[in-house]
């Protein structure tokens, strides 16, 4: 029996990673609910530091900063199932090291935002040093790479089990009663100087689901500081678009993190249950090759489990007389005399007992990894263990099997409906066919997405066939609205309709045309090189201050720098950003009136200049000026003459671009009139393992069933950002200089509130 | 949560201070005759001085503190005589071990001594011709001393160890008393009890029991934090700090000394006895000595100082002692008390002459101390006891005295005068019988009294009896000061033995704790993983704090294994030398798994996680071979005793079967005897009872209550049936219902319902009594049956 403390527990998960100096050995532990083998630790941790390392490199790139500490909130897609069973709430993410020796911590908990991260912080770090104590012990001539990597695993799981301790314990819990002790963290040290708003778009389809944020809408706010500290703010800040940038980075590493925390949830004996049962089932139906219904099947399966039931029982109950046999030994000995014990009793008649012998004889490797003297009644409770988990996921499978034929068929069905209305397209005149197609398959991902979220948040009890037919119909009614509603075509969507359309042959002008389909990506890639951290920042603390006088001589200076860096990259309207500049030079060139600049006046401006001009371009409508702009500047006539032709078909796509939408909604509601869904029998095989790259029984089972974690999302709550100071800014500064994005969640919306304590550790006589 | 207490008294706490500290320990089996024995029997009689002092240490390892080097389930079945071998040997062991670590300390403890001494030989010297000098010859002198100080810090610094250089600051700088009382003071308060394991894992150690560490530990500290300095090598390079210790050692030095001439002089001369006498334990650390014949010779020594100074005043006695002990005002009035001096008075100005010549004049008169007491006490006083009576009886309502009696007209009572006239004979007879003493012991007292009075109090110019009882207490207190000063001398050389002691008591203490957090992490399950992982965290943390401690006082910050091999000797019952070769020879629990490697001196530091890691890991291993042994042995025992339990019981069955086979056996026999009378053969009471007993004896042995019951009516009948086999018997499973049928009423009557079968394994005593009567009755009745049969069939015959 296991007690609601123990079961608490077992919601958390710990996974647990360091790697050595020279990266070379990566090592760790994984606690949580599931099983795991050492290989599949090794390949989870591997995994886990290398999104660690990634990650840190783009904050390094991006904000000049190093990850602190990240804590994400587990946000279940699937309400009801909140409420009736126990889930982790928050997951946080902290790394540690002392000089090359780097640690790092995932944790899956049950409460949230009750850390103080401060000193969670430090025992990573403490944890760090102890490895590096061990990696000078194993720095010895007669251990090999393999010995080593053993110590240092030894010694992972041994600081693993500390930190599940220290959470347990709430160790580096918020003190919530007594003197409270202050952090250069809380809010009282940070000042808020930006906000971004922005849509949260669920994506259902990946597992665990996960989120985007998008339409990010950026807000400066006021620091009330002296002018010195906010110029010299400047220097360390992060601009709204690197932030933004963070925070999809981190939406995507919170999704992989919990990815690899739901891997950690399998119990892989579980796993090697299933597999057994699906091979098993599929042994049995594969000779069937005629055609038959879901329901069919649905019997036939549950009649091979019974079976299964029913076999396995038998089987267990005579192995399980092993453990009055008195028989000791190592635990290879004990399982090579339990098999030998089985083969002897069990009637060769019983025709699975030799994959009963191998998940017997896999279980009990697993769970009695350090047994060196066994005896056979030691065996008891492990081989319970296994005749519970036989039956348990004979249960899994009788449950999910309607629910997965449920999702198979209303995906079979879109699918049928997504290749009527191709068909439908392929009559229509080329441009409507190749445009409609481009919606079509938009249309597809919109509702494969609502699909996946009904098939998360709903319960099939009772499965009937006809169900599906009548759900793909009501989901897409109820779907197509929405989905025109947010339909948007960008400059690239253009370009490709615009070359369709065109009477010459496109291939004599296709540099310029791969050239013009690049224009919206990178542009939004040249903003945020340039707001980004390695840029701007580090523009602003290479230069003296005196040097700027007003945004004319900020813009030359920068100019300057950018054209170098520019120049570097491989990117082709470089040429086009480095325009911006000049742009905003030209506003104050004429300027008579003499003001008195600061700094941090300039930059904001300059930063707002560009956020405006970038969303300028990015509408299809003003890329006709950067077309003709473009055009201009061709010498070879001939190109130059399709391009002119080339721009009329952009221009003429505008107006498509406000039309044919609604065209196209038409034909698809038409359509969705006159189809008929029928019930389609099939070969039985097919179903468990469609051939239509359709996820498998098993691939469902895994997903849904298996793995715990699979109806959360992470989103991130706070990600603390220490910021890299050189040796020389150490020793100006007080304390260590923070970053905090704060997020915020409400409906499908979200702020984040960008902040750091720049103001605390800022003293007078840093200004150099 | 601090726990707030009561704190000892000042008073409690200084005696603390003297009487419980660890080198006080070791210095007290010098003092008692029994441990000498033991300290000889191990060293000899002729050895050197530090060899006596590390076996004094090395007896109270063993004897007070329990430190074993061999486990001792490993002793369970060894003989007393190979007991006292082992116990030999592990004292050699030990003193061995002590020395190993000790055996230089006292060469630098001497030369610290005399280095201080020597210090404030010129610092008194300085303050005494301080009107003497002129300004630039005060600079000068003073300087002399600075640079004496200075060069001796640098000597420290470069070839002493390190905590000699914080010991020898310590007393310079007036720290050491200073922290010693804080320690002794913190420790006062109240220690809580029964504290989870985790919790008195994560505990700070009691500083006040080990005090010469914590003394050492808080003196780094202190001077770290004062004199601005991060390690003791970097002293080398940091005139500044150097700078700072000497001024602040100078300004305390001169504020210590008293400020007139007369109490300079006593400092300069308790220096300079103290020089001497650290020089004479310097020759007896160089050469061989008879310890008896030595601490003879030195205490005889302080002795005759002492009295010579207190022969011209008793103030400066006080001063001296003072001074010579270095201790304050109220410590020697503690000291001076222990050995009964109350009022100072009364040893002022005495000489040893004048003591020797009381002594004579009291042994020429038979006068002892006894008549002394006697005579000072008014309740006892023969004289006054007289007196009182005679008044008494000179009260006109008394009508005591006849006219005869009366015929003197005495006025008052003069004891010499009633004596000296034959006509008193009767009135002293009177007086005498009155206050129970004869005539002649009463004349005797009051000579001893005019001896007393005139020839001692009045000749020496003593006060009054409490200070003739004082003179003649004077050689002995005299000598236990001197021994005081003895002893103290080596506390002063001893402090180094007294940490190594302290860390061998320090980490038994520990073990005790381990043990116990080991007892948490067998009981754990497996889902807790965690929870043994803390407690092994907690005892890392712990041992790290031990190696950091040991590496300092053992010197060895290049020699781990000195270290750990001393705490893995001390955790597993083992010598030094066992450890150290563990830890060098066997493979280590850290690769344990996987490769055959041992640790390696030159990967690791004394102190470090890993090494604490491994030797807990040691720890779990050899403490579960221990449990596994200590089970073996129980096992093994119970096994003895189960087969001797056997043994009985079946002794015992045969005894309960005896007599009823003897009784059918002979009766039957006997009853085909020529002219036998039946009669005296039946069943008879006696038999009854006989019989009862034995069932009920035989219902106790091993077994279900109902088969044994059964067993012994079946043999009874089986008997009978051997001897007179005409006679029917029920078959066993027959009998055994008729026992049934016996015993259920009789529980049902305790039971108030149908008894089970379980009910009868637990029958009462009275109840097989009961049963057991009804079956001897029903037995009684087949063999009077089977005796008349047998009877009348032999006599048709």
């Amino acid at each position: 029996m296991i007690t609601t403390r123990e079961y608490i527990e077992n919601i958390y998960t710990i996974i647990f990673g360091y790697s050595s100096p020279d990266r070379n050995i990566k090592v760790g532990e994984v606690i949580g609910p599931g099983k795991l083998t050492q290989e599949k630790i090794k390949n989870l941790v591997s995994e886990l530091l290398i999104f660690q390392a990634q990650y840190n490199a783009m904050l390094k790139d991006y904000a000049g900063s190093e990850i602190y500490f990240i804590e994400f909130e587990l946000f279940n897609i699937d309400e009801k199932d909140a409420k009736t069973k126990l889930y982790p709430n928050s997951m946080i993410f902290i790394p540690g090291s002392f000089k090359d020796c780097e640690t790092l911590l995932l944790a899956l908990k049950p409460e949230k935002k009750v850390l103080e991260i401060h000193n969670s912080r430090e025992s990573l770090d403490k944890i760090s040093k102890l490895f590096f104590e061990v990696e000078e012990f194993t720095r010895r001539p007669d251990l090999n790479k393999f010995h080593k990597e053993a110590v240092l695993a030894k010694f992972a799981t041994h600081f693993t089990f500390k930190l599940q301790g220290d959470l347990l314990e709430g160790k580096w819990n918020k003190k919530l009663v007594g003197i409270k002790s202050s952090t250069p963290t809380e809010d009282e040290s940070m000042n808020v100087y930006s906000t971004i708003k922005g849509d949260n778009i669920f994506l259902y389809g990946e597992s665990p689901p996960e989120i985007r944020v998008e339409n990010p809408i950026f807000v400066k706010m006021p620091l009330n500081f002296k002018e010195t500290v906010i110029n010299e703010h400047t220097k360390y800040f992060i601009s709204s678009p690197s932030a933004y940038f963070i925070t999809l980075n981190t939406l995507k590493l919170g999704a992989n993190l919990l990815k690899i925390a739901n891997t950690g949830t399998i119990d892989e004996i579980q796993e090697k249950i299933v597999t057994y049962l699906i091979e098993h089932i599929a042994q049995k139906i594969q000779p069937i090759k005629e055609l038959k219904n879901d329901q069919w099947l649905i019997d036939k399966i549950n009649a091979i489990l019974m079976n299964c039931s029913l076999s396995f029982s038998k089987y267990f109950d005579f192995i399980f007389k092993f453990i009055k046999t008195g028989e000791t030994g190592n635990l290879e000995e004990i399982i090579e005399k339990l098999l030998k014990y089985a083969s002897h009793k069990i009637e060769i008649t019983e025709e699975n007992y030799k994959e009963y012998n191998y998940l017997v004889e896999f279980t009990l490797k697993q769970l009695l990894k350090e047994y060196n003297y066994i005896h056979a009644a030691e065996l008891e409770s492990t081989l319970n263990y296994l005749n519970e988990l036989f039956k348990k996921t004979l249960k899994i499978f009788i449950i999910a099997l309607p629910k997965y034929l449920f999702g198979y068929r209303l995906k079979f069905y879109l699918k049928k409906y997504i290749q009527s209305l191709r068909i439908l397209m392929k009559n229509k005149p080329k441009l409507s066919n190749i445009l409609g197609n481009k919606f079509i398959d938009k249309l597809d991902d919109f509702i494969s997405n609502l699909i996946e979220k009904r098939l998360i948040i709903e319960r099939i009890n009772k499965y009937d066939e006809t169900q599906p037919i009548e759900e793909i119909k009501e989901i897409i009614n109820s779907s197509i609205m929405e989905f025109f509603e947010n339909l948007d075509f960008n400059i690239s969507d253009l370009i490709s309709f615009s070359e369709i359309m065109m009477d010459e042959d496109p291939s004599r002008i296709r540099i310029h045309l791969d050239k013009l389909k690049v224009f919206s990506e990178e542009i939004k890639y040249l903003l945020n090189f340039i707001l980004r951290y390695s840029t701007i920042n580090r523009f602003l603390r290479g230069i003296s201050i005196d040097e700027i006088q007003d945004p004319v001589t900020f813009g030359n200076y920068f100019h300057r720098f950018l054209q170098k860096r520019v120049g570097g990259i491989d990117l082709k309207w470089s040429e086009h950003c480095l325009n911006w500049i000049k742009l905003y030079v030209k506003q104050y060139l004429n300027i008579i009136e003499k003001k008195d600049w600061q700094i941090y006046e300039i930059v904001n401006e300059f930063i707002d200049f560009l956020e405006k001009i970038e969303k300028q371009d990015q509408d299809p409508k003003n890329f006709s000026a950067v077309l003709n702009r473009y055009i201009e500047t061709i010498i070879n006539q001939e190109e130059k003459s399709i391009l002119l032709n080339f721009s009329k078909h952009y221009q003429a796509s505008l107006e498509i671009k406000q039309n044919f939408p609604k065209y196209i909604e038409n034909i698809i509601i038409e359509d969705l009139k006159k189809i008929r869904f029928e019930l389609e029998p099939q070969i039985p095989i097919k179903l468990i393992f469609p051939d239509d790259s359709q996820e498998s029984l098993f691939e469902f089972l895994e997903r849904i069933e298996l793995k715990y974690f699979s109806k959360l999302i992470a989103r991130p709550m706070t990600i603390t950002l220490k910021h890299i100071l050189d040796e020389n800014e150490k020793d100006r500064v007080k304390e260590e200089l923070y970053h905090v994005l704060d997020f915020q969640y409400w409906h499908n919306n979200l702020k984040i509130r960008l902040k750091n304590n720049w103001n605390e550790i800022y003293k007078e006589w840093m200004i150099y | 949560m601090s726990i707030s207490g009561i704190k000892r008294k000042t008073t409690a706490a200084e005696s603390t201070q003297k009487f419980f500290q660890t080198i006080y320990l070791i210095i007290s089996h010098l003092k008692r005759k029994a441990d000498k024995q033991k300290i000889f029997e191990l060293i000899g009689n002729k050895n050197k001085l530090h060899n006596v002092l590390i076996a004094a240490a090395a007896i109270h390892a063993y004897h007070n503190l329990g430190i074993r080097i061999q486990d001792s389930s490993n002793l369970a079945q060894i003989s007393v005589e190979s007991t006292y071998k082992i116990e030999k040997m592990e004292k050699d062991t030990l003193f061995k071990e002590i020395k190993s670590f000790g055996k230089d300390s006292f060469d630098y403890e001497i030369k610290l001594n005399n280095k201080k001494l020597n210090i404030r030989k010129n610092i008194i010297t300085y303050l005494l011709n301080y009107d003497k000098l002129a300004d630039f010859q005060k600079e000068q002198e003073k300087q002399k001393i600075k640079q004496e100080m200075e060069d001796f810090l640098v000597l420290l610094i470069q070839n002493y160890p390190e905590y000699h250089f914080y010991d020898f600051l310590g007393d310079l700088l007036g720290f050491t008393n200073q922290i010693k009382g804080e320690i002794i003071e913190e420790g006062s308060e109240l220690k809580s009890i029964s504290i989870e394991i985790e919790k008195e894992l994560a505990l700070k150690e009691k500083e006040d029991k080990y005090i010469e560490l914590s003394l050492i530990s808080r003196l780094e500290e202190t001077l770290k934090k004062k004199f601005e300095f991060k390690s003791f090598k970097d002293l080398q390079m940091q005139t500044m700090s150097i700078r700072m210790i000497l001024r602040k050692a100078l300004e305390f030095n001169f504020d210590t000394f008293p400020i007139s001439k007369r109490g300079l002089n006593l400092f300069l001369h308790a220096n300079q006895t103290k020089q001497e006498l650290v020089s004479k334990i310097e020759d007896g650390l160089q050469q061989e000595i008879n310890y008896e014949d030595f601490e003879k010779e030195i205490i005889g020594f302080i002795f005759n100082d002492l009295a010579q100074i207190n022969s011209k005043n008793v103030n400066d006695f006080v001063y001296y002692f003072q001074s010579l002990m270095n201790y304050s005002f109220s410590d020697t009035i503690f000291v001076l008390n222990k050995y009964g001096v109350f009022n100072l008075n009364h040893l002022n100005k005495i000489s040893l002459e004048v003591v020797e010549n009381v002594i004579e004049t009291m042994k020429n008169f038979n006068i002892d101390k006894s008549d002394i007491n006697k005579l000072r006490d008014p309740q006892r006083n023969p004289i006054i006891l007289a007196k009182l009576f005679y008044n008494e009886l000179k009260k006109p309502h008394y009508q005591g005295l006849t006219a005869m009696e009366n015929v003197n007209e005495l006025k008052y009572m003069n004891l010499k005068e009633l004596f000296s006239d034959d006509k008193n004979q009767k009135i002293i007879a009177r007086i005498c019988n009155g206050i129970g003493i004869s005539p002649k012991e009463l004349k005797t007292y009051n000579l001893k009294h005019q001896i007393i009075n005139n020839r001692i109090i009045k000749k020496y110019n003593l006060q009054n009896y409490s200070q003739l009882l004082k003179i003649l207490e004077y050689k002995e207190i005299l000598l236990n000061l001197a021994k005081e000063v003895y002893f103290n001398i080596f506390s002063e050389i001893n402090r180094h033995l007294g940490r190594i002691l302290e860390a061998y008591i320090k980490i038994s203490d520990d073990k005790s704790l381990f043990l116990k957090g080991l007892e948490r992490i067998f009981g754990t399950t497996s889902t807790e993983g965690w929870v043994s992982v803390k407690i092994e965290e907690l005892m890392i943390e712990r041992m790290l704090r031990r190696q950091t401690e040991l590496s300092n006082i053992f010197n060895a910050q290049n020699n781990p294994f000195l270290v750990n091999g001393f705490i893995l000797a001390r955790l597993t019952d083992k010598s030094l030398k066992e450890g150290i070769n563990e830890l060098k020879t066997e493979v280590s629990p850290i690769f344990e798994d996987f490769a055959s490697l041992t640790l390696k001196e030159e990967y690791v530091s004394p102190v470090s996680y890993i090494i604490a890691y491994d030797l807990i890991q040691r720890l779990k291993t050899y403490e579960q071979l221990r449990k596994l042994r200590i089970e073996e042995i129980y096992e093994e025992k119970k096994q003895k005793e189960e087969e001797k339990k056997k043994e009985i019981r079946e002794k015992q069955e045969i005894s309960t079967l005896n007599w009823i086979e003897r009784k059918i056996t002979s009766s039957l026999m006997r009853i085909t005897s020529p002219g036998i009378n039946p009669n005296q053969l039946y069943w008879n009471e006696k038999d009854n009872k006989t019989a009862a007993e034995n069932i009920k004896l035989h219902s106790e042995l091993k077994g279900d209550p109902i088969e044994l019951l059964t067993q012994y009516y079946y043999f009874a009948l089986q008997k009978i049936k051997e001897r007179w086999d005409p006679i029917r018997i029920p078959a066993y499973e027959e009998i055994k219902e008729i026992v049934i049928k016996i015993a259920a009423p009789i529980l049902q009557t305790r039971l108030n319902r149908e008894p089970t079968s379980e009910d009868f394994k637990l029958m009462i005593e009275g109840e097989r009594l009961g049963i057991a009567s009804n079956i001897s009755k029903k037995i009684g009745k087949f063999l009077d049956k089977a005796l008349y049969e047998k009877f009348k069939t032999h006599r048709k015959k």
